[in-house]
């Protein structure tokens, strides 16, 4: 690719944003589609999801006036997919924090281009995440009992349930992100409000931009405050889905009540987050044209994280088995042998096919650099972790130590038109953040072109550019 | 147990049963039987239950207090509980219990009723009551949500309109009064199986006044083979009562005597006694089942012998020849002639061995041995059976004879039919039974019925009967009529009305006596008049009253001596014939609805058939071999076809079952009875013949299509379709081997009881008093009673078979039914009964996010439901899997009437909220109540009684104080083969299991 052999000037690197564009340009390539008067592309992708939000509104309606009992869950399997769709979700966000936390610290700055949307979907797929504990309890209306508060009967929850630590976990998580999320955004709200054109724009990115200036001391605080909550989303990172994965590993049924748990589904949440982030990323960076911005480059360093994590998840299910058998245990290694080869083998092998098979094939160059082939391949992640969840949580408790009691769960309509809605939530908080929010983060991503480092020549023209100097002091501080 | 258990309270103040009440109490319903009552507070908790109607409530209570007002819009009936002077034992809330009998067929089971308010609300078995010993069957706990079924008759009906009471009492005269004036001419009247001694000496009264008059015999439950039997032995109207009290060989001929025939609930008690090997000497009963169905007795059985149910006839020929042949046997009169007769029964040579070994077993237990034969098998093998327990000295030991001297010698429906179609019977009248609905198929009875010019039916339901009847009156349940009944031993009870009729509803006896004399006489007078009159012209009040109170009439039972003798046998036993190929319809009843009198009862419906797990549905029943030859799968249909008719309806593979027999289960496909019944299972009595009653030869060809059939085990596929090791869940041995290693349950343990660590502190439970629990699955035969009685305790909710398809079944204790051996089609089976095992690590409590499950000092697994956020965790967590979550609001539309039969200390669960089986919390409560009052925080051992243990007919369930090492419960958990479910996982259930003792015949091994 003779992209790739022009090298930033000043690190001697392949350049991270390609095409040569100025600050100026990168303004223009990310702000100008939000500002762009023909909508209606946007308007049919979001009466599309928004119609799949009213879904989901119409089934937890119906959940809430009739009962859990509109869902397939029986005796055995009291948790079916409103806690995979749970999982699933509070897994996918975990992409978001990784990208702008861990590699923030980590100074990979290739992340800049990528990691707006990437938190962004971590929001909106914590968001989705938080409906389902919410509505999968029986009486909705009582749900506040598990949170700690002061009431006349002097009841606190139970601290030893791993489903409080839960509440704790993903509401600390939701808060972090969000605010991590919106310090980041605070640059480029200014920006917005800045050339906004309308009344409406200029107050309502005013009002967000809560009075950004890019003043020395702002950028200074911003600064300050960005590396601070990147430390604390970095342990939430590995806490929350360790926590997540208490839910079950804290419990004794076979099948859920192994140690390895907490890495493995750290290890999880990663993978389908990243295949997440490319799901979403491939067909934005062509429809908003940011191809230059979010490049191969960014897909392949996505997809090898993607083999990464698949290969560690992969070694979780090797080790599940082989700890099944080593530990003696008749139980335990019934319900391994079961969920291969049992009433539910069909699930597990689609799981093993989407997420041991599917992502070694990302060894091959040809597949990390052709977005097509990575977007089937990240929608097949998505499928493949969807359904580890459903083997973890619906297999074990459906075959468990009395044989008597075995049941087989099936799901109802509702459990899909549920599922299905929440993609509709997502959707449409993904519609809404790319019509008025950047996509990309203007600020940081500034600071990663040639002209920010503060030893950068432009070839032939010695003119101090505003923008160069504004970039020049960011690297600084 | 409290006081007024051990001391059952009887009525005082019901003086008589006024004919008012048949007249008033109609098309009003509930609020007036209520009112009549004046159990006002009963009725208040009705919803839609005006101030205005509360107002005229209180109003009628106290004008009724106020006796004899004239003028009043009703006359003042007997008061049951006049609430404005409220007498002096009755506090509100506490419940008062009266001694009363219960009747099934020729069944008779003394109970003890529980009054809440003014309502009945629960059933156990009286304990002085010889057969019922405390227990109650399922059939006698479910009665009472029958009683208060809403799809009842209330108003009578005249040719497809409901009218009232005075309307129907007048075409009721106008219908029969031709007959009555000509001595009876052209009258019928059908009754059911008739154990009271009042009714029958009415019925003997109106054949001699109406001597033209037929009186027809129609019960399915009727055990007209055995009586046919043992009239074959004896004489007329002999009787012989078995007993397994003393038996230590006990054979069954195809039936289930354990759980669903007969006098199961006795039975069921000796039976188990009889198995004890925690005694000083133990000495086993052995049990020999023979019989084409694996029912829950066969799975009793130590040898079960697998044959059609044309063999089973034919193995007792070979039983008696090879009896008679063993040297030490007895003798019995007449029974060497009968060599001939018996020709020689084809038997192989597995069937000759167990004959062999059986009647050497029986020859050694001389005197200990009896022969039990099912309703299926004809009289002659019932005889027969005689024979072999004459030569085995089993009369007057095991087989007690006597003459049942007043019994009734009804027509058959098949005479009945004969006379409606020659024109010799106008008038029809039924009394409580349905024989539209359960007449052979090939009688072709409803075509005959038509016939008749006035058909005036009485009973429970306007069922088949009732609909095609001119005149259909609602019957009363024997919770609101007096009555009384007399066992087929001889034992005489009473039955006494635990509320005014609901609907005003008269009982058989008030009918009959209507019939006799077109008047109205209080059922109270008729029973007294009958007893005064037993008693030589007058009736000791003093007497009555200790009746009432004991339930039982204890005057002498009387009888001469009866012998039987099989010298004109020989001609009644058909010639031995070679087995016929094809297929058999065995017609079998129902282990849940029997003949279908409770198939507009939820709780038996939903119930699960002990061994097939069935609920909602019957089945054609056949071996795994059978259904293979026919290529059908569980659930897929077939066409079984008799000589009286065919019918498609699904199969189902039931290991045990005889080759190429199909069991059909009776008493389902009911039409226009209720809405319970309505879409449950198939109606095979058009498959019956009058000839034979158990079993005909039938086709059997796969049909078209598929039916979901409701199962609580195995829902669905849940064979992972591969071997996985045995679960030592339920643990059993051979006596022999128990004899050698008595502690052989420890060797079943996954991990040995010193590796067992916690690094956590065990729990401290401070209470003085540990609550804990002993199964003995030695004795559970997997009756269902004790599901039964927890479902009437603990106000459990039916879910409907759509629920149950699913999985959501809310049984609190329910019975878990494992094979026992390698041959799908040889099965042996256990069962075993799982409630929550209150586990004092008990893992559903640490999940809960909400802290609405958690440990009682005295060692109990509290739910509190108002805490219960519904998160279902819990329900996961728990390795028993006994935890019922409400998916739906299942209790959202009691209908007022079945709110009355709601237990007052048990909160109704709402949806979304986990429930479980508490030990009968609301019982142990009220007994440490009881305790501390009187100035002790010991409740004595015995005081209390789950609601699973009171009515266990066996006693396997054990529940009392594990503190206290002489309680019951602490001496049977001292047992060698006490053992508890997942030890391995350290959960410390407080329920604990007995393992289960087999007995086989070394010979037979």
């Amino acid at each position: 690719m003779a992209q790739r052999l022009e090298m930033d000037p000043v690190s001697g690197r392949a350049p991270l944003i390609l095409g040569g564009t100025s600050f100026d340009g990168l303004t223009e390539a990310v702000a100008a589609p939000m500002e762009r008067t023909d909508w209606r592309k946007w308007w049919m992708a979001f009466a599309f999801s928004l119609s799949l939000l009213g879904l989901l509104l119409v089934s937890i309606s119906w959940l809430v006036w009739e009962g859990i009992g509109i869902w397939g869950l029986n005796n055995p399997v009291g948790w079916g997919w409103a806690i995979v769709n749970f999982v699933f979700w509070v897994g996918i966000g975990h992409a978001g924090t990784l990208i702008s936390a861990i590699l923030f610290l980590f100074r990979q700055n290739w992340r800049t281009s990528i990691n707006r949307s990437a938190e962004a979907m971590t929001i909106f797929a914590v968001m989705c995440a938080l409906i389902f504990p919410g509505i999968h309890v029986g009486r909705v209306w009582m749900a506040y009992y598990l949170f700690p508060i002061p009431n006349q009967m002097a009841m606190w929850p139970n601290f030893r349930s791993p489903l409080l630590w839960d509440v704790f976990a993903v509401g600390t998580y939701f808060t972090v992100s969000l605010l991590f999320w919106y310090v980041g955004l605070l640059p480029d709200l200014a920006t917005m409000r800045d050339r906004a054109t309308t009344r409406a724009r200029k107050i309502g990115y005013g009002i967000f931009a809560l009075g950004w200036r890019g003043s020395h001391r702002h950028w200074q605080h911003y600064e300050i405050a960005y590396m601070i909550l990147a430390g604390l989303a970095t342990p939430l990172v590995l806490s929350v889905h360790t926590i997540v994965s208490f839910d079950f590993a804290v419990s004794q049924l076979p099948g859920w009540h192994t140690t390895i748990f907490p890495p493995y589904f750290v290890a999880g949440a990663i993978f389908s987050g990243f295949a997440m982030v490319l799901t979403l990323l491939i067909p934005a960076r062509v429809i908003f044209d940011l191809k230059h911005i979010i490049t191969i480059k960014h897909l392949e360093n996505m997809a090898k994280i993607i083999l990464l994590t698949g290969s560690l998840v992969g070694y979780a299910y090797a080790m599940e088995f082989f700890i099944a058998w080593y530990s003696g245990n008749p139980t335990e290694s019934f319900a391994f042998v079961n969920r291969a080869f049992g009433p539910y083998a069909w699930a597990y092998w689609i799981m093993v096919s989407c997420n041991v098979i599917t992502p070694q094939l990302i060894w091959f160059e040809k597949v990390r650099q052709s977005p097509m082939i990575l977007f089937i391949l990240s929608i097949f992640v998505n499928i493949g972790m969807w359904f580890e969840r459903f083997v973890i949580t619906v297999t074990s408790l459906a075959n468990d130590f009395l044989p008597s009691s075995w049941g087989y769960f099936r799901p109802t309509i509702w459990d899909l038109t549920t599922f299905i809605g929440s993609f509709g939530l997502f959707f449409t908080m993904f519609c809404l953040f790319v019509r008025f929010l950047p996509m990309v983060a203007l600020a940081e991503v500034k600071t990663v072109l040639p002209e920010a480092n503060p030893h950068y020549e432009p070839p032939d023209d010695h003119g101090g550019d505003s923008d160069t100097l504004a970039a020049a002091e960011v690297s600084h501080a | 147990m409290s006081d007024t258990m051990k001391h059952p309270r009887h009525w005082r103040s019901l003086d008589e049963l006024a004919e008012a009440s048949l007249d008033t109490a109609l098309a009003a319903g509930p609020e007036m039987a209520a009112a009549q009552s004046a159990d006002g507070a009963a009725e208040m908790t009705v919803d839609g239950v005006s101030r205005r109607q509360f107002i005229a409530l209180m109003g009628a209570s106290t004008a009724l207090a106020g006796a004899g007002l004239e003028g009043c819009i009703r006359k003042p009936v007997e008061h049951i509980l006049p609430f404005a002077n409220r007498p002096e034992y009755l506090v509100p809330g506490k419940p008062v219990f009266y001694a009363s009998s219960y009747q099934l067929g020729a069944t008779v089971a003394g109970v003890v009723v529980e009054n809440q308010d003014g309502r009945p609300t629960k059933i156990e078995g009286n304990p002085d009551h010889p057969a019922s010993l405390g227990a109650a069957s399922s059939f006698a706990q479910a009665s009472v949500l029958g009683f208060y079924d809403p799809e009842r008759s209330r108003t009578p009906w005249h040719k497809d309109a409901a009218i009232s009471w005075d309307a129907a009492w007048a075409a009721f005269e106008e219908g029969i009064a031709p007959a009555r004036a000509s001595g009876g001419e052209g009258l019928a009247l059908v009754v059911d199986s008739v154990m009271s001694p009042t009714h029958r000496a009415q019925l003997a009264e109106l054949k001699r006044t109406l001597p033209k008059a037929r009186i027809v015999l129609s019960d399915r439950l009727w055990p007209a083979q055995a009586v046919a039997g043992a009239a074959l032995a004896a004489g007329p109207k002999a009787v012989a009562v078995p007993s397994l009290a003393d038996a230590k060989v006990i054979v069954v001929l195809d039936g289930d005597v354990l759980v669903s025939e007969g006098d199961s609930t006795r039975h069921a008690r000796d039976f188990a006694t009889g198995r004890a090997v925690d005694v000083p000497k133990p000495d086993m009963n052995r049990l020999y089942v023979v019989g084409p169905v694996f029912d829950a007795t066969a799975a009793m059985a130590d040898h079960r012998l697998r044959v059609r149910a044309s063999e089973v006839g034919t193995v007792l020929r070979g039983l008696v020849l090879a009896l008679l042949d063993t040297p030490g046997v007895g003798s019995a009169p007449g029974a060497d002639g009968l060599k001939g007769a018996l020709g020689t029964p084809a038997l192989d040579e597995k069937r000759a061995a167990f004959v062999k070994a059986l009647a050497r077993d029986m020859v050694a237990r001389k005197g200990q041995a009896v022969v039990m034969t099912g309703e299926r098998q004809p009289a002659w093998v019932h005889a027969l059976a005689h024979v072999a327990n004459s030569l085995v000295g089993a009369d007057g030991k095991t087989v007690s004879w006597r003459r049942d001297s007043d019994a009734l010698e009804g027509q058959s429906l098949s005479e009945l039919k004969a006379g409606l179609d020659d024109g010799s019977v106008k008038t029809v009248v039924v009394l409580g039974a349905n024989p539209v609905y359960d007449a052979a198929g090939d009688l072709g009875f409803a075509a005959s019925l038509a016939k008749a010019s006035f058909v005036a039916h009485a009973g429970l339901y306007r069922d088949e009967t009732g609909a095609v009847a001119h005149l259909h009156l609602p019957l009363a349940h024997y919770l609101e009529a007096w009555g009384d009944v007399r066992s087929q031993s001889g034992v005489a009870s009473l039955v006494q009305p635990l509320i005014a009729p609901l609907y005003g509803s008269p009982s058989s006896i008030e009918l009959t006596a209507r019939v006799a004399t077109g008047q109205a006489t209080p059922g109270y007078d008729i029973v007294r008049a009958f007893w005064a009159k037993a008693q030589g012209g007058s009736l000791d009040e003093r007497a009555w009253r200790r009746w009432l109170h004991s339930g039982l009439i204890d005057v002498p039972v009387g009888g001469e001596a009866v012998t039987p003798s099989y010298g004109e046998l020989a001609a009644k036993i058909p010639a031995a014939a070679p087995a016929a190929d094809g297929f058999e319809a065995v017609f079998a009843l129902d282990s849940r609805i029997l003949d279908g009198r409770f198939a507009n009862n939820g709780w038996l419906q939903e119930l699960p058939d002990t061994i097939t797990k069935l609920t909602w549905d019957n089945a054609a029943l056949m071996s795994a071999k059978t259904a293979g030859s026919l290529g059908v799968t569980p659930g897929q249909m077939v066409r079984v076809k008799t000589a009286a008719g065919e019918l498609e309806l699904p199969a189902w593979v039931a290991p045990g079952v005889a080759e190429n027999t199909v069991i059909l289960p009776l008493g389902f496909g009911r039409k226009n009875l209720g809405s319970v019944a309505a879409s449950a299972g198939f109606d095979v009595y058009p498959l019956t013949s009058s000839a034979s009653a158990g079993f005909s030869a039938a086709t059997v060809v796969k049909g078209a299509g598929f039916y979901d059939l409701a199962v609580t085990q195995t829902h669905d596929r849940m064979e992972p379709g591969f071997d996985y090791p045995a679960r030592p869940l339920v643990r059993e041995a051979t006596i022999d081997h128990f004899r050698e290693e008595p502690r052989f349950v420890e060797k079943a343990e996954i991990m040995a009881a010193e590796k067992i660590r916690s690094p956590f502190k065990s729990p401290e439970f401070k209470a003085p008093q540990q609550w804990g629990m002993s199964i003995d699955l030695n004795a559970c035969t997997g009756c269902n009673a004790c599901t039964m009685a927890c479902n009437a305790e603990n106000n459990i909710p039916v879910v409907g078979k759509a629920q149950v398809l699913k999985g959501r079944e809310m049984h609190w204790i329910r019975i878990d039914r494992y094979y026992v051996g390698n041959e799908p089609d040889e099965p042996q089976a256990v069962v075993q009964p799982v409630g929550c095992q209150q586990c004092e690590t008990a893992p559903c409590e640490t999940v809960c996010p909400v802290a609405a499950t958690t440990h009682s000092p005295d060692g109990l697994n509290d739910m509190a439901y108002n805490r219960c956020v519904g998160t279902r965790y819990c329900a996961n967590n728990c390795p028993f899997k006994v935890r019922r979550f409400n998916f739906f609001n299942f209790n959202l539309d009691i209908d007022p009437v079945a709110q009355m039969q709601k237990n007052p200390d048990v909160t109704i669960r709402f949806r979304g909220v986990m429930e479980k089986c508490t030990y009968c919390t609301q019982r142990i409560s009220e007994a440490k109540i009881a305790a501390k009052v009187a100035g002790t925080d010991v409740v004595a051992d015995g005081t209390i009684q789950t609601a699973c243990q009171q009515t266990c007919p066996t006693g396997a369930i054990v529940f009392g104080d594990v503190l206290d090492p002489n309680s019951r419960v602490s001496r049977q958990k001292a047992s060698p083969r006490n053992y508890v479910m997942l030890r391995e996982l350290n959960l410390v259930p407080r329920t604990s299991y007995l393992a289960r003792i087999r007995n086989p015949n070394p010979e037979l091994v």
